[in-house]
């Protein structure tokens, strides 16, 4: 009893490499032979769909997703391949398809339920719902041209669903609109399914597929790569796009990404209560925003929340530590991007109302020994020289401990060359001694997952 | 027999998106104007403007009577206007309304009758101008009748180029600039600014193998003919009858053509 089935079914565009479409370049590319690039969308897909059924296509962008929908609506022939579908077949493959800004909004429903295949006496039955469904019966006669987005999606989506159909093809048009709205929506298509229509369903989200999903299948360069109980096929795509999204992201971090991790603390620095206490990361690119992890007796994250110039701020305005060393990290969904962390000793002073915030010397430790180890060529491995500030790059920090040399350079000065003991003890006694005097500006650690940069700033 | 079927079949199949070709034919209408401020009066201002210029410049050239060379002109101009009109847009449709054929199961034939039709009704309000300034200067004749026979064979010829160049342009859009200078050409390979007695008779045999000169001829013939100016070179129900064939062939060349480049035109736009 199935009521679409595709048997072995490819589709291969050919596409002209170089598309003369004017009678001069054709005349020019006369003699040369036509290049004709073949781009395969699908690769022998079959599936059947049972009436009744609600059914998701997951996969990749350009993985044939709205290919198949295409060929299944019977709006692309296949190559090879057979399809027997029954029943009066909608296809919502974009929302508004047709939809005139010029028109009044009443136009505009007639227009596209034409469009979507209904007749005038079908779209006059349906009106009142349509106008109904989505909330704008006062402003049926305004142009359309005067909505807001929101709007056009809305009446949209109301004459897209009350398409009297016995397939519905759904192509990734449920994330839009407002979130009550969108739940509307969803029910909507609950109560199509319960009416028994059958629905195929393409969405990047594991989520839809699965609230309405019986079956579903993966779709991965124009094949079927796996198909079953939607349940399964969401978590195995789930699956597939997290070790996807880590691979990218190494790849990503290896290639462009640096984190600048900027604490503009004083030395010992008191936070009053209330005051804002502002901390940035610098990135290249990332995926999702990272986080800071206060690691300690209270585990605090604080969420970064804007992007300005590559730069990631996070801010709070209350710190709601108990007294204790903290590490601080920074993570991204539980994994931490630094390899070091970021110590800070939180105090409660005497006056009991303030937090004093501060970095003990040990909290620059870490760092201390990360600094000042170079590898063989100091001079490829500095990356920046400016107003007296030096910054250290390393390649990784393997590489700059196994090196038995060092070198300590400062306001692009090669203050010292030695044993790498011998430096590391000088600059301990140097920043000991800076620390015993003066505050600590700024301290500013470069620092990825391969590769770690690790500098510090010094202002006198 | 089958070809006679294969016909019920079309009709058939046109008639059931009859609602759709009206939708879109109306919307085409509707946005043609929209936003502007005189609206449907530019379709009247436009070919009275051009009828303007020209019979400020003909009549001085050609020294004939002005108000005979008006009359023949208007009644020759508007038809021509149309045929230009409706297959130069009717060419671009295809790709004008991409957006909606590559999303939509709605076959492509919808737009271009859609289309024909558009054009069709802003023609038969051009025609309004012809109706005026004839029913002016002119007594109606009985050859009014004929009118609707070759506003359809219009029709035909206009949705048979269409049907054709619209298929092809996709892939060689060049169609649209070649078209608009064969228009110009035809404009003076037809009685327009000159009235078929100009043609010396030996030559008219040749001149007449072109049946856009003899459709033509016929618009005229069925506005003037009760005017004492107007000679009878050709019988007017035997022209209706061979353009008729003439508008047929071309609407299955065209439809033909259409059919079997349909889908690849599709791909490319």
């Amino acid at each position: 009893m199935s009521i679409i089935e595709l048997k072995d079914v490819w589709k291969i565009y050919s596409l002209e490499r170089e598309k003369a479409t004017t009678l001069k370049e054709k005349f020019v590319n006369i003699g040369k032979k036509k290049e004709r690039e073949k781009i395969i969308a699908l690769k022998g897909v079959s599936l059947s769909i049972k009436r009744g059924e609600c059914f998701g296509v997951l996969g990749k962008n350009g993985s044939g997703k709205t290919t198949l929908l295409k060929i299944i609506a019977g709006i692309l022939k296949p190559n090879k391949g057979s399809i027997k579908v029954e029943g009066k077949i909608i296809p919502i493959l974009t929302l508004g398809l047709g939809f005139q800004r010029e028109l009044t909004a009443k136009e505009n429903v007639y227009l596209y339920a034409s469009v979507l295949g209904l007749t005038k006496k079908e779209i006059d039955e349906n009106y009142e719902k349509i106008v109904k469904f989505s909330e704008l019966e006062n402003v049926m006669d305004v142009k359309l041209k005067n909505f807001s987005d929101g709007m056009i999606m809305r009446l949209s989506f109301s004459i897209a669903f009350h398409v009297n159909a016995d397939i519905i093809l759904i192509d990734e048009v449920l994330a839009v609109g407002d979130a009550a709205f969108q739940v509307k929506c969803l029910e909507k298509i609950k109560e199509l399914k319960e009416r028994g229509k059958t629905i195929v369903m393409v969405s990047h989200s594991t989520e839809d597929i699965k609230r309405f999903c019986d079956r579903a299948l993966i779709l991965d360069k124009g094949e079927v790569i796996f198909s079953g109980e939607a349940q399964k096929v969401c978590e195995k795509y789930e699956e597939m796009m997290e070790s996807e999204r880590l691979k990218r992201w190494n790849e990503k971090v290896k290639e462009e990404s640096k984190i600048e991790f900027n604490a503009f603390f004083e030395y010992p620095y008191v936070l009053k209560k209330g005051e804002k206490c502002e901390m940035s990361v610098k990135f290249g690119n990332f995926l999702e925003l990272p986080n800071l992890l206060f690691e300690g007796k209270d585990n605090v994250r604080i969420f970064s929340k804007k992007l300005e110039d590559g730069k990631l701020i996070f801010q709070t305005n209350s710190l709601p530590l108990s007294e204790g060393e903290y590490n601080v990290w920074i993570e991204q969904k539980n994994r931490f991007l630094t390899k070091v962390p970021f110590k800070i000793l939180i105090k409660n002073s005497k006056e009991s109302v303030e937090n004093k915030v501060y970095m003990p010397p040990s909290a620059i430790t870490p760092f201390q020994d990360l600094t000042l180890v170079f590898g063989k060529i100091p001079e490829k491995e500095i990356e920046e020289f400016e107003n007296g500030k030096a910054i250290f790059v390393f390649e990784n920090l393997e590489s700059a401990f196994n090196g038995e040399n060092a070198c300590l350079i400062k306001e692009n000065r090669i203050l010292a060359l030695d044993k790498k003991e011998l430096i590391l003890e000088k600059l301990r006694n140097e920043i000991c001694q800076v620390l015993a005097i003066k505050h600590f500006k700024d301290i500013l650690i470069k620092t990825e997952l391969g590769r770690s940069l690790i500098s510090y700033e010094r202002n006198y | 027999m089958p070809q006679e079927i294969l016909m019920l079949k079309y009709l058939k199949r046109i008639y059931s998106s009859k609602d759709i070709i009206l939708r879109l034919a109306f919307t085409d209408l509707k946005l043609r104007y929209a936003g502007s401020y005189l609206g449907l009066l530019w379709s009247l201002l436009e070919p009275l403007l051009i009828i303007l210029i020209y019979s400020i410049v003909f009549p001085l050239i050609l020294k004939a009577n002005f108000l005979e060379w008006f009359l023949f002109f208007i009644c020759g101009l508007i038809p021509f206007r149309y045929l230009r009109k409706g297959t130069t847009e009717i060419t671009t449709c295809l790709v004008d309304y991409s957006s909606i054929l590559e999303k939509s199961r709605m076959s492509a034939e919808n737009i271009i009758y859609a289309k024909a039709i558009s054009t069709l009704f802003s023609f038969l309000i051009e025609l309004s101008i012809v109706f005026v300034f004839v029913s002016f200067f002119v007594q109606p004749s009985f050859f009014i009748i004929f009118l609707p026979f070759a506003i359809g064979i219009s029709f035909l010829i206009n949705l048979g180029l269409g049907f054709y160049l619209s298929a092809v342009y996709p892939r060689a859009r060049d169609i649209s600039y070649i078209l608009s200078i064969l228009f110009e050409t035809l404009m003076f390979l037809i009685p327009i600014v000159y009235r078929i007695e100009y043609i010396p008779s030996l030559y008219r045999g040749v001149y007449l193998l072109n049946p856009i000169a003899r459709l033509v001829y016929v618009y005229q013939a069925i506005f003037l003919h009760s005017s004492p100016k107007f000679t009878e070179y050709l019988s007017v129900p035997k022209e209706l009858a061979i353009l008729f064939l003439f508008s047929l062939l071309v609407l299955i060349i065209g439809y033909k053509k259409f059919e079997k480049e349909k889908e690849i035109s599709l791909e490319v736009i």
